[in-house]
């Protein structure tokens, strides 16, 4: 008889193994969670309110719903000990009332779906000294008549201060309303873009640019987060690779700070 | 003085046979003696009144014929038993025992004889000796002794020798208890040669079946005495349902605790273990790779297999540098008798054995085989190559595919004892798998710089092999003090090429050599030596000790394309070090504690790693056993996988260097209860496992900017990991049905960093696994059956896209791949049926068995592929209804 007490004591033993392995929380990737996770697309612009959209990734597996907007997240920024509570507005866009300020670390909170994502940027400071050494630049007769070749002008060479090793990229965006092209043929984007890169220099020449006339040049002093974004996804038929996020908890996405400084260029 | 009268007794007892002897001198014979022996020795019992004892059925087998002319009895039956390789013995009481010329005469007769009931004469006396198979006189491992009604037992070592100290008194009885043979029973009488016990075991199924008291049948496997141990018989797996070939591994995964599910791999996964975390020795070297054509085939070809323990976690301090498992091959040493040869043919491979004695002291034993392209062959090989898949689709020319498929591998060892004390071994294995799916095309003439001016290759070639090799000393140096000495090498390599190469013009009349595609190479070569030491310092405490240097020396490189080699490491480390263990029996046996520790120092990292371990059993009564048993383990030499999220993961092996890939090292503990009466076993063990320092290699993450420079050398990972469960068996372990039904309820998570914050399941993970294994014998008929179910494993898959608007206002596409593990497969399960017919000669038999009878869709893994941006996804799945036979047969 003390065997058998013996004996249903260790089965009890196991069943309340069992039974432990079978209660516990889960807390292992699943599809769910996987396929819930968020996509966030926040920028944030000192002197600005901070601006965040939020989405769902499209899914392969039968995913008929193209409206992808995520509306009902709950969001908010924390700098030290001021929060900022973002409200949605419209299509998965969510703003606050305040506005961004430079050199200030922010850390974004976004709530969905049970799940707490969370980011951290730094605002950076504005661009230093940004300057061109020209305003215009010509673009050269070919074929004339001079019967000698062209002359092409100097570039325009774009300088400001990087003490620190940030990143910076150069967006030149064309504004006229019916922008003339340089060259027959196709017509190319009217807005270009350097890649992200350590330097404190560009040189602008005119085969850089598309259209005649006013040009917007924006220099963005960016985070290494926003660059690593442009780093060649390199999927192909051999790899795929993981999308760069700085989104915990499984989010997707990117929030980044950024600072802009602004000059103009015509080209004539 | 004791010594003396050991030496002395066979002679003495011989003596004692040779009293009363006159009959067959002075009987004299003359006439036509023909037939079969038993027959003949019935004539002589009716001519001349001597009483004869034989074995019937053997006897019939042997034929034989002679005319004396008036000569003794003794000469007639000396010729007779020169001839058929048989002796005889004068009895006591003037009958004549005719028996083998091998078989231990003392034996034999205590054997058959009635307990002895004289007076005792000795008390506390050693009884030593070694046992083999009857037939074949293979020495037989492992078998345990043990005196009966007396809580004293032993494990005999893996030459078959055993000792048994202070058996209580010469009237004992002795049982000798092994996995597929009958047991034995052995009245000691004073006379008996207690240092020279000899024992033969017969073999379930044999001819001598029929005149053995029991004729029930002994079971396939037995779940052993130490905790989380197995034993299966290499002789009884024939009766499995099998594909092709009867496979020792493939049956271990019929075991509680060993996924089933994986038909891609024989290699074990044990208790959430991977198969690089079992260490596998076969006849001491460790086999690196355990797999035949895409693992669906164990690399170890049965018939050269006489023992296999597996170790399911928290195995003795002699293992080391394995996480998870351990299993321990015995390679069979050959017929010590007479020439045999026998093989198998089946639907996919042709195998052979030969076994040849020289001498009485020199034994050979010789496997090989080799598969054929049969259909099944052509089918396997299609599904897991994936064939059809491979790109073959050039702009120009004809092609050739110049398809080269086989696996084959051949055991090869020699024995030599020269005394009772010592045994020299030598033994060698290689095999290989050979897969080639190159295209070579034919380029037209004159086409491109003149016919056959340049040329490309699509290659497609999957190699990978081991080759092993020990040589091995095993003294007894007395009854106390046994040593096994050996030295072995072992090299491990695969290659996996799958690309274009060639040379195409370059538009100015010269030639560019361009290679693109995938290309792997690893190659891992193990010295080792070492020293395994059993001392049995008294009858409840055994030492065992030794020490062990290994030398590693492993290389791996991962190129794509011409330019860019992803990964090129070459590394060699030495692991050395020495173990204790110290079994201890207390409480008559009731108790058996077994402490002990292993330290190994490890050249690469400078460090020193101790692994204590314990184990503790204890008979709560004769029927029910509680267990417990914990320990460390590292491992220094270890598989990598290479993620691949597209076309299924890869592996290889590297070797730890405690920087990018750290020194993995596992904690387990073990709980367990069984219950055991002469028919039924019930056995349940709860394990709970941690794992540290684990590696995976995946090319998905680049680094964040900012980042520096990088070298794929970055893309090694580290991670940790997670493994509980419960196994349940039920085993039937007698009669003419028997099996066993298993269950396991278990999970198996990691934590790699890299992949979130969050634990993922592993790869290997399964959270019930259900197996049941029926056996059943009419007549000359095995009948089996087995039902395998289990949840499906979790994958990772590209899982959606978004986009992102840039500061340019551009926006980017992303592909996204899902958390780690996220997906699971769905269930796996499948029936497999199997009918064998023995041949009533006991010389062979034909087997039938269809794989999979219900044809159910397993699948092994998702492929997906990238097109325009989106991703196709397919099952590659496991094999259907697959039908096979086997024929086997043997001279003797």
């Amino acid at each position: 008889m003390p065997h058998f007490s013996l004996l249903c004591r260790a089965a009890l033993l196991f069943c309340l193994t069992v039974a432990a392995i079978s209660c516990e929380k889960e807390t292992l990737n699943s599809t769910t969670g996987s396929q819930l996770r968020p996509v966030v697309e926040g920028y944030l612009h000192p002197g600005r309110v901070a601006t965040i959209k939020v989405a769902r990734q499209l899914l392969f597996e039968a995913d008929s719903n193209t409206n992808t907007a995520i509306t009902d997240a709950l969001i908010w920024l924390t700098a030290g000990t001021d929060t900022l509570w973002l409200a949605h507005t419209s299509a998965g866009i969510y703003k606050s009332t305040d506005s961004i300020a430079a050199g200030t670390s922010y850390t974004m909170h976004l709530l969905y779906n049970g799940e707490l994502y969370q980011a951290e940027t730094v605002v950076p400071n504005q661009p230093q000294s940004f300057t061109a050494s020209a305003e215009q630049v010509e673009v050269p007769v070919f074929g004339g008549g001079t019967g000698g070749p062209p002359t092409f002008p100097d570039p325009i060479e774009l300088n400001w201060e990087n003490n620190d090793g940030a990143y910076y990229l150069v967006v030149v965006e064309n504004t006229e309303t019916d922008p003339v092209a340089l060259f027959s043929g196709d017509r190319p984007a009217p807005n270009f873009r350097t890649e992200p890169e350590q330097i404190a220099s560009y040189e602008l020449g005119f085969q850089s640019f598309g259209y005649y006339g006013q040009h917007r040049v924006i220099l963005f002093r960016i985070n290494a987060e926003y660059a690593s974004l442009y780093d060649d996804n390199g999927n192909s038929s051999q790899n795929l690779t993981t999308p760069f996020t700085n989104i915990t908890n499984g989010g997707l996405g990117i929030f980044t700070g950024i600072h802009s400084d602004t000059l103009w260029v015509e080209v004539e | 003085m004791h010594t003396l009268r050991y030496l002395l007794l066979p002679f003495l007892l011989l003596g004692s046979y040779t009293v009363n002897a006159q009959n067959i001198d002075s009987v004299r014979l003359d006439k036509l003696y023909v037939g079969t022996v038993s027959k003949i020795l019935d004539d002589l019992q009716k001519d001349t009144g001597i009483r004869f004892k034989f074995d019937r059925a053997k006897c019939d087998e042997l034929v034989y014929s002679d005319r004396p002319f008036n000569e003794p009895v003794s000469r007639f039956l000396n010729f007779m038993c020169r001839e058929h390789k048989l002796k005889y013995l004068r009895l006591d009481d003037g009958s004549v025992q005719i028996m083998g010329k091998y078989e231990n005469p003392e034996v034999e007769l205590l054997r058959t004889k009635q307990r002895y009931r004289g007076a005792v004469k000795h008390r506390n006396i050693t009884v030593s000796g070694t046992i083999q198979d009857k037939n074949t006189g293979e020495s037989l491992p492992f078998v345990t002794v043990r005196v009966l009604g007396v809580p004293l037992g032993v494990t005999a070592n893996v030459d078959g020798q055993y000792t048994i100290l202070n058996v209580p008194t010469d009237t004992n009885s002795l049982i000798f208890n092994y996995l597929g043979y009958e047991p034995a029973l052995v009245h000691l009488s004073p006379e008996a040669p207690f240092t020279q016990l000899d024992i033969t075991l017969v073999a379930n199924g044999t001819t001598l079946e029929e005149v053995t008291v029991t004729a029930e049948r002994e079971e396939l496997m037995r779940a052993s005495e130490q905790v989380s141990a197995f034993k299966m018989t290499p002789s009884k797996l024939s009766t499995l349902p099998s594909l092709g070939e009867k496979d020792i591994f493939r049956s271990f995964q019929l075991m509680p605790g060993i996924s089933a599910a994986n038909e891609h791999t024989s290699g074990l996964y044990v208790r959430g273990g991977t198969p690089d975390q079992a260490l596998t020795l076969f006849d001491g070297f460790t086999v690196y790779n355990v797999d035949h054509l895409f693992g669906f085939f164990s690399a170890f070809n049965a018939n050269s297999i006489k023992d296999v323990q597996l170790y399911k976690g928290v195995f003795d301090t002699k293992y080391g540098g394995r996480l998870s498992s351990a299993v321990e091959i015995t390679g069979k040493d050959g017929n010590n008798r007479q020439f045999n040869v026998g093989g198998d043919v089946s639907l996919l491979s042709a195998n052979i054995w030969v076994e040849k004695p020289f001498g009485e002291k020199v034994t050979t034993i010789f496997t090989a085989r080799r598969s054929w392209r049969s259909p099944l062959y052509n089918t396997i090989f299609q599904r897991f190559s994936g064939e059809n898949e491979s790109t073959n689709n050039l702009p120009f020319g004809n092609q050739n595919a110049s398809v080269a498929s086989y696996f084959y591998d051949v055991n090869a060892k020699t024995t030599w004892k020269p005394n009772k004390k010592d045994v020299y071994s030598i033994s060698f294995y290689n095999g290989a798998d050979n897969l080639d799916n190159s295209i070579k095309p034919q380029i037209p003439e004159g086409f491109g710089g003149g016919g056959g001016g340049f040329g490309i290759d699509i290659s497609d070639i999957t190699r990978w092999g081991n080759t092993g090799a020990s040589a091995k000393w095993s003294r007894r140096w007395n009854k106390k003090l046994y040593s096994n000495n050996l030295i072995s090498y072992s090299n491990y390599f695969s290659k996996r090429e799958r690309g274009v190469s060639g040379n195409v013009p370059d538009g100015n009349g010269g030639e560019t050599e361009i290679r693109r595609g995938t290309f792997e190479d690893n190659d891992l070569k193990d010295y080792s030596a070492k020293t395994d030491w059993e001392w049995q310092v008294v009858p409840s405490q055994k030492l065992e000790f030794g020490g062990f240097i290994t030398k590693n020396d492993i290389a791996y490189s991962y190129s794509q394309n011409d330019t860019s080699s992803l990964l090129d490491r070459h590394t060699d480390g030495t692991t050395a070090g020495g173990y204790l263990q110290d079994k201890m029996t207390y409480w008559g046996e009731r108790i058996q504690f077994t402490p002990g520790i292993r330290v190994t120092w490890f050249s690469p990292t400078q460090k020193t790693y101790y692994e204590p371990r314990a184990n503790l059993t204890f008979k709560v009564t004769p029927k029910i056993k509680l267990k417990a048993a914990t320990g460390l383990y590292y491992q220094f030499a270890k598989r990598v996988i290479r993620e691949d999220v597209l076309s299924g993961s890869r592996d290889f092996w590297v070797l730890a260097d405690d920087d990018r890939l750290p020194v993995s090292s596992s904690r387990q503990w073990v709980g367990g209860i069984s219950w055991e009466n002469k028919n039924w076993l019930f056995d349940a063990e709860a394990y709970h496992k941690t794992l540290d320092g684990l590696s995976e290699y995946s090319l998905r993450f680049t680094p964040a900017m900012g980042m520096g420079a990088f070298t794929y050398d970055e893309f090694f990972y580290q991670g940790t990991g997670k493994a509980r469960g419960i196994d349940f068996l039920l085993q039937k372990k007698y009669g003419k049905l028997n099996g066993w039904l298993g269950y396991t309820i278990g999970e198996t998570r990691q934590n790699f960093p890299v992949y979130g914050e969050n634990d993922f399941w592993a790869a290997n993970d399964v959270t019930h696994e259900f197996k049941a294994v029926g056996m059943y014998k009419w007549r000359q008929w095995d009948f089996s059956a087995t039902w395998i179910f289990a949840t499906g494993r979790p994958y990772t898959a590209p899982e959606g896209a978004y986009q992102i608007t840039l500061l340019d206002g551009e926006t980017t596409d992303f592909l996204n791949i899902s958390a780690k593990n996220a997906y699971r497969l769905p269930n796996y399960h499948r029936l497999d049926v199997a009918a064998t017919y023995r041949f009533a000669s006991d010389k062979g038999s034909i087997g039938g068995s269809l794989f999979n009878l219900y044809n159910r869709q397993n699948v092994w893994y998702k492929n997906f592929e990238i097109v325009n941006n989106t991703v196709v996804s397919t099952n590659v799945n496991y094999l259907g209804l697959t039908p096979n036979l086997t024929l086997t047969l043997k001279l003797r």
